[in-house]
């Protein structure tokens, strides 16, 4: 099945699947949608877009500059 | 592949314009996609997004050089920005505008395509009538529905319900169903003239 996306939000899904301890992020044009779409807890955009990030947990720490 | 380029300022939700007509298009089942053209972001600065919609795969991911469909969000900008820069001669042209191709000094420009792909649209009238806002973007997006049949307007409204809440989807959708009403009864007139 195809997804629409948006590309910032395509990034950050791939770090969530990751599995990252710490994100070091600095959200300013072009990539404020992809610390924003970080500092959401994974689950929950699983939940709303039946992500494969299913049981990724939230980031432990995300730290904005 | 059908390639749009949209020009406005920055606040009258031009990026926000073509990321809803690339999900119109992906929600009818085509390839689509959208992406602005970064420069310095402030409000009434001049802003240009770009959309594509084909039925193949889209692998391109550069500027829309050439569209096929050109839509003016403000008509401020035809003063300061060459806007129908390599536009097709057989393109389609919405500018959002309360005054005629005359009053814009468009009459020359206009007369290069056929008189049904050039087309004025009060949106921000529309958009200040049913949003209440001067945000003209949901406006142009039914007209443009109308100009071109790109997309249906149930396609647009579906994507405005994707991309707005409650009320203010309502506003939006009546906005550009007004748009949609008003492009459609235009260019009736120019085929029965």
């Amino acid at each position: 099945m195809l997804r629409q996306i948006e590309g910032s939000r395509a990034v950050a899904e791939t770090v969530a699947l990751c599995r990252p301890e710490v994100i070091c992020a600095y959200p300013i044009s072009p990539q404020t949608h992809i610390v924003e779409a970080l500092s959401e807890p994974a689950p929950s955009r699983s939940r709303s877009h039946d992500s494969p990030a299913q049981d990724v947990r939230p980031c432990s720490i995300l730290i904005l500059g | 592949m059908f390639e749009i380029r949209i020009h406005g300022r920055g606040g009258q939700g031009v990026v926000t314009a073509a990321e809803l007509l690339s999900v119109a298009a992906f929600n009818e089942g085509r390839h689509a996609q959208a992406f602005p053209s970064f420069g310095s972001e402030r409000t009434g600065a001049p802003v240009v997004a770009f959309c594509r919609v084909g039925d193949k795969p889209i692998r391109l991911r550069e500027p829309v050089a050439e569209p096929d469909a050109l839509v003016v969000a403000d008509s401020t900008l035809l003063l300061q920005v060459d806007v129908f820069a390599s536009l097709r001669t057989d393109g389609y042209v919405l500018v959002n505008s309360e005054r005629g191709w005359d009053e814009l000094g468009l009459v020359e420009v206009c007369a290069q395509f056929p008189a049904n792909r050039a087309v004025i649209v009060p949106a921000t009238r529309l958009a200040l009538t049913h949003v209440g806002r001067p945000v003209p973007n949901a406006a142009l997006l039914g007209g443009f529905a109308a100009l071109c049949g790109l997309i249906s307007l149930r396609s647009v409204e579906v994507a405005l319900r994707e991309g707005f809440a409650g009320g203010v989807a309502d506003a939006n959708v009546a906005a550009a169903a007004g748009a949609y009403g008003f492009v459609a009864s235009e260019m009736k007139e120019y085929s029965d003239a």
